[in-house]
């Protein structure tokens, strides 16, 4: 066989998801690809997004029939590049289903979350162990209004190499739904204290939204742990939250409104998918649920929408820094980039929105742990 | 968050509730049992074990037993609920509201309209529901379509636990008359619940399933058999939505008519009596508003028009099954234009 | 007779403006402007007045199809009754409910019912209401002969009794359940029966405000007490047909001369307070005058006001949907 063979699998976007939906080829059987481009659209429980190809050449093989259901790790298309035969294309599809079968019935249990009690709180978190880890761990922080799902595209790809922890913020997910003050000061601390308790040394933050302005705070109180620093569509001073999309985003009570208003955080809204509508809403509906976030909205931003919290000066922060935006961000204005220190490398992603580790989930990837290592080449 | 009964869960809301509001009270008949016995307190905790354990916690001036007095009661509830309290009385098996039937439909349902909107009535009846465990005629009976009838009630089925204990919170707060059913032979089925409280609104339906081919729209146990249905026909490649319609006053018609334009296809899944029932209401209400939507006419999967009969063989046949289901689904989709 | 002046001027005023009230209405109904039918409690006023000059913002009473006159004893605002009898937006339930839903909860009175023996129930959840929330307050339950027999009224007597709950059973009998004598449709005896129960009963002159009241206090007293409930079997006599269109003629116009004649609570209470000279002629007569502008006043504001918009028709049926 002159040629090189590459399968198209069913991808694994968040610990929880064991199969998915394949709703769109997006190139055609026989067509040519090129590595980035988008070759199948995948739904889920979260939202629907696309497998891009890994390599240039032939995608020779659908697989799969649009609009059924196949489990993670399935053979879904075959990519062919060069001279290869079509005994050759059966026979790794043979080989690659039944040592997938080997897999999945050796499986061993996937990760689940866990709590811990940080002071008088009881934090929800994801901790996914690595085989081989580099040295740190990377960590992951959520927005306003979300949870550690907002990492299901990120977490599972980046623990290949590095083991990962996601967690829920007080007042979100499966974390306790009592905050005191809210602040990003208080809430710093408190994860602080969750890594001292889980003994982690050394880590790499990764912060989105609000997150990002706790992550910034983290790092700055204590630079021995944190190693770098990406932030992505960050909340820092000088910006703008659309505080309408807060207000929605805490009390929208129907998944019509929910719906509007997650809309807004994407680009292309039309990925935003029923489960993902109800689960927030379920979210929403615990007891004190609206009031935690009420509490961190109030305590955090002005009715303007600027924040309302200090931050440390960005040229006092050790660790490394680097920002990830979206160019369709709809709910941060942020227009002072120029006056950020000239060290700090912004990364903005064309076509995506508010959550690109989303929408983008692989170019994300590859610019996290890119930073990662070239850093630590500088160190 | 753990798996939990639908009874469990259940009594987890009475629990939660009780606990956050003093004003909430409970009495029927044996929701405690043994009162006024030389034997145990609250040996039953109600004909379905869903009361038990409140008495311990909440002392006989929460929770009482009552005589076998359904008028007396469900009308005390209604004039309890209008002087300040939030009663959650229930009947042991909803076949029984024909002795207390005057308190529901002319006194609870119109207090709040016909004294100018100027009373509340946060009252809920409980009421266990439906057929399969050979309990005949007099008490397996789904009569919710009664109470949907009339204006003023509101009127809940859920379909599984973790709705169960988020509908019964949202009863509870509600300042409407809720009737609230259980399906009898749902109260050992288990599921995810989460052990904190939260709500789960009226007038909006569970979406179970997404599926471009047909939807089923169903409710209470009937849920379950529309999965076992979709299941099979996932084999064959149809691909089925469910959806749960959770309360049927209000009613999520938005929902409905959303799936109704999305797949052409209803099936309408209902285990009450077919004349006058939930399955003929949906299907004019989808008749009316989404005609054009249709790819062919909607068909009812509903038991026949006959009392619940007591030979297991018989009730069974009774009972809507997911084999009906499947035949319904595959006459919808030949019957195609 | 140990009431005070004022209680006694009240009392008067309070049974005068249900007598002149019903008259009206009977009146008004003739010139076809109050829809549907009306159940007038003209004669039994010494009931009404007899046991609600005894309760107090803490109390509640549920009354029966023939509710105008408990609803004024109970403090209802009048020309809002009237208004709402003529079905009018201004009316004490907006026009929603008329004549046989009349109610005001801010008052204590729980509606007049619809259904007989829809009453008592509903009180034994209001006393069950005050005694777990420990206001002291009474319910008492207005039903007539005919509503005795009810299965809803027996199941609250029982319900009543084993919980203790501070009720008082008002079994007005004026001796007709519609067209229908208490004589031929009521077993036994209203009293023993209630008796039957271990509820205190007593069979009370439902022409004498005095023996009413006074048996009333003895009840409410009790049940205030946490002592339990009691029933009045209060006699009285029912002026008027069942409803606004009974000819009546299954009584003889003897019977209905007669009672006219001597069975007047009202005659009776004069008699009694002039003859003992706790009040005046004139005092009374300044207060027929008074309750006659009253009367006027309400037909007034009842005529002058409008009908609901047609958006309300909807409205109320829940508090959110």
């Amino acid at each position: 066989m002159s040629g090189k063979i590459f399968p198209v699998s069913m991808p694994k976007w968040g610990m929880t998801m064991e199969e998915g939906k394949v709703t769109d080829w997006l190139i055609s059987e026989g067509g040519a690809v090129n590595e980035g481009d988008e070759i199948v659209e995948i739904e889920t429980d979260k939202i629907s997004n696309v497998v891009e190809s890994q390599t240039s050449g032939i995608l020779v093989r659908h697989l799969v029939v649009e609009g059924s259901t196949y489990k993670v790790g399935s053979l879904i298309g075959v990519i062919i590049d060069g001279d290869v035969k079509e005994n050759e294309i059966d026979n790794f599809i043979k080989k690659f289903e039944s040592e997938e079968k080997i897999k999945t019935d050796t499986k061993e249990a996937t990760n689940k979350t866990e709590k811990l009690q940080v002071g008088n709180l009881e934090l929800n978190f994801l901790e996914v162990f690595c085989e081989k880890p580099e040295e740190e761990t990377i960590v992951f922080v959520h927005g306003f209004g979300g949870d550690l799902n907002s990492w299901s595209y990120n977490q599972v790809e980046l623990s290949t190499h590095f083991n990962t922890i996601s967690l829920d913020l007080p007042g979100h997910g499966g974390s306790a739904l009592e905050v005191d003050s809210g602040n990003v000061s208080e809430l710093s601390e408190i994860l602080i204290s969750l890594f001292e308790k889980k003994e982690i040394n050394q880590a790499h933050l990764v912060g989105h939204s609000l997150g990002g302005a706790i992550s910034l705070l983290m790092a700055y109180t204590k630079p021995e742990i944190f190693k770098t620093l990406t932030l992505i569509c960050p909340v820092l001073p000088g910006c703008k939250t659309n505080t309408e999309f807060l207000e929605g985003f805490i009390f929208a009570d129907s998944r019509k409104q929910m719906r509007s208003v997650v809309s807004e955080l994407y680009a292309n809204p039309k990925i935003v998918n029923r489960n993902f509508i109800d689960e927030t809403l379920k979210s929403r509906r615990f007891d004190g649920a609206k009031q935690a976030l009420s509490k961190i909205k109030d305590a955090n931003f002005l009715p303007s929408g600027e924040g309302s919290f200090q931050l440390p000066p960005l040229e006092e922060i050790k660790a490394p820094i680097q920002i990830i935006q979206g160019s369709e961000d709809k709910i941060i204005k942020f227009s002072e980039y120029d006056l950020l220190p000239p060290n700090i490398k912004i990364h903005e992603l064309n076509g995506s929105g508010h959550m690109p580790q989303m929408e983008e989930h692989n170019q994300v990837n590859k610019i996290i742990e890119a930073f990662i290592h070239q850093t630590r080449g500088s160190i | 968050m753990s798996i939990k009964t639908f009874r469990q869960a259940l009594n987890e809301a009475l629990h939660l509730e009780m606990s956050r509001d003093k004003n909430v009270i409970i009495f029927g008949e044996d929701v405690c049992g043994g009162t006024g016995g030389t034997g145990e307190k609250d040996a039953w905790g109600g004909a379905f074990g869903v009361t038990k354990g409140l008495l311990s916690e909440f002392g006989p001036d929460r929770i009482m037993d009552t005589p076998i007095t359904e008028s007396a009661f469900v009308g005390a509830a209604v004039g309890a609920a209008m002087t300040g309290l939030r009663p959650v009385t229930e009947i042991m098996f909803v076949d029984f509201l024909g002795v207390c039937f005057d308190q529901i439909f002319n006194q609870a349902a119109k207090v709040r309209y016909m004294f100018g909107g100027k009373a509340d009535m946060p009252m809920v009846l409980r009421a266990s529901y439906g057929a399969g465990a050979s309990s005949a005629s007099q008490h397996s009976q789904a009569l919710y379509p009664i109470f949907t009838h009339i204006p003023g009630l509101k009127v809940v089925v859920p379909s599984n636990p973790y709705d169960a204990k988020g509908l019964l919170i949202n009863a509870i707060r509600d300042e409407d008359p809720v009737i609230f059913l259980e399906h009898k032979m749902l109260y050992d089925f288990s599921g995810e619940v989460p052990d904190e409280a939260y709500t789960v609104p009226f007038g909006e339906a569970g979406i179970i399933r997404e599926g471009k081919d047909v939807t089923l729209i169903s409710l209470g146990k009937m849920v379950n058999v529309c999965q076992e249905a979709a299941d099979e026909l996932a084999k064959e490649n149809v691909a089925a939505s469910i959806l749960d319609l959770r309360t049927i006053s209000p009613l999520d018609e938005e929902t409905i008519l959303e799936f109704t334009e999305e797949t052409g296809r209803v099936v309408v899944v209902d285990e009450a009596y077919p004349r006058c029932g939930v399955a003929a209401d949906v299907s004019s209400i989808i008749v009316e508003k989404a005609f054009s939507d249709l790819k062919a006419p909607i068909k009812k999967v509903t038991p026949p028009h006959s009392p619940v009969p007591y030979a297991p063989n018989l009730e069974q046949a009774f009972l809507p099954s997911s084999q009906n289901v499947i035949d319904a689904v595959k006459e919808v989709i030949r019957g195609e234009k | 007779m140990q009431l005070s002046r004022d209680e006694l001027l009240s009392a008067y005023q309070t049974m005068k403006t249900i007598r002149v009230f019903e008259d009206r209405v009977n009146q008004e109904m003739g010139s076809g402007d109050i829809p549907g039918a009306v159940h007038l409690y003209a004669g039994q006023e010494a009931s009404a007045v007899g046991i609600c000059s005894l309760l107090d913002s803490r109390d509640q009473i549920a009354s029966t199809h023939r509710g105008h006159g408990h609803c004024i004893a109970k403090g209802c605002d009048v020309p809002g009754m009237m208004a709402e009898i003529f079905g009018k937006q201004n009316g004490l339930c907006l026009g929603k409910g008329g004549s046989m839903h009349i109610a005001d909860l801010e008052k204590g009175m729980m509606g007049a019912n619809g259904i007989v023996g829809g009453g008592p129930p509903m009180i034994c959840g209001a006393a069950l209401s005050a005694k777990i929330l420990g206001t002291k307050g009474v319910a008492v339950a207005f039903a007539g002969d005919g509503a005795f027999n009810q299965g809803t009224t027996q199941e609250a007597l029982n319900l009543a009794s084993i919980w203790q709950l501070p009720v008082v059973f008002a079994i007005e009998d004026n001796g007709f359940a519609e067209a229908t004598s208490s004589e031929y449709a009521v077993a036994g005896d209203i009293v023993k029966r209630a008796q039957a129960y271990n509820i205190a009963s007593e069979k009370v002159d439902g022409l004498n405000f005095f023996e009413v009241h006074l048996a009333a206090k003895t009840a409410i007293e009790r049940a205030r007490e946490g002592l339990g409930p009691s029933l009045l079997q209060i006699k009285t006599e029912r002026y008027y047909g069942h409803f606004s269109g009974d000819a009546d003629t299954y009584r003889s116009d003897e019977e209905k001369n007669e009672m006219r004649q001597n069975k007047d609570c009202l005659k009776i209470f004069r008699n009694k307070v002039i003859g003992s000279s706790l009040l005046n002629e004139k005092q009374l007569n300044d207060i027929d005058d008074k309750v006659l502008e009253l009367i006027d006043n309400a037909v007034k504001f009842a005529r002058e006001g409008a009908e609901p918009n047609l958006e309300d028709l909807t409205k109320d049926v829940y508090l959110s949907y």
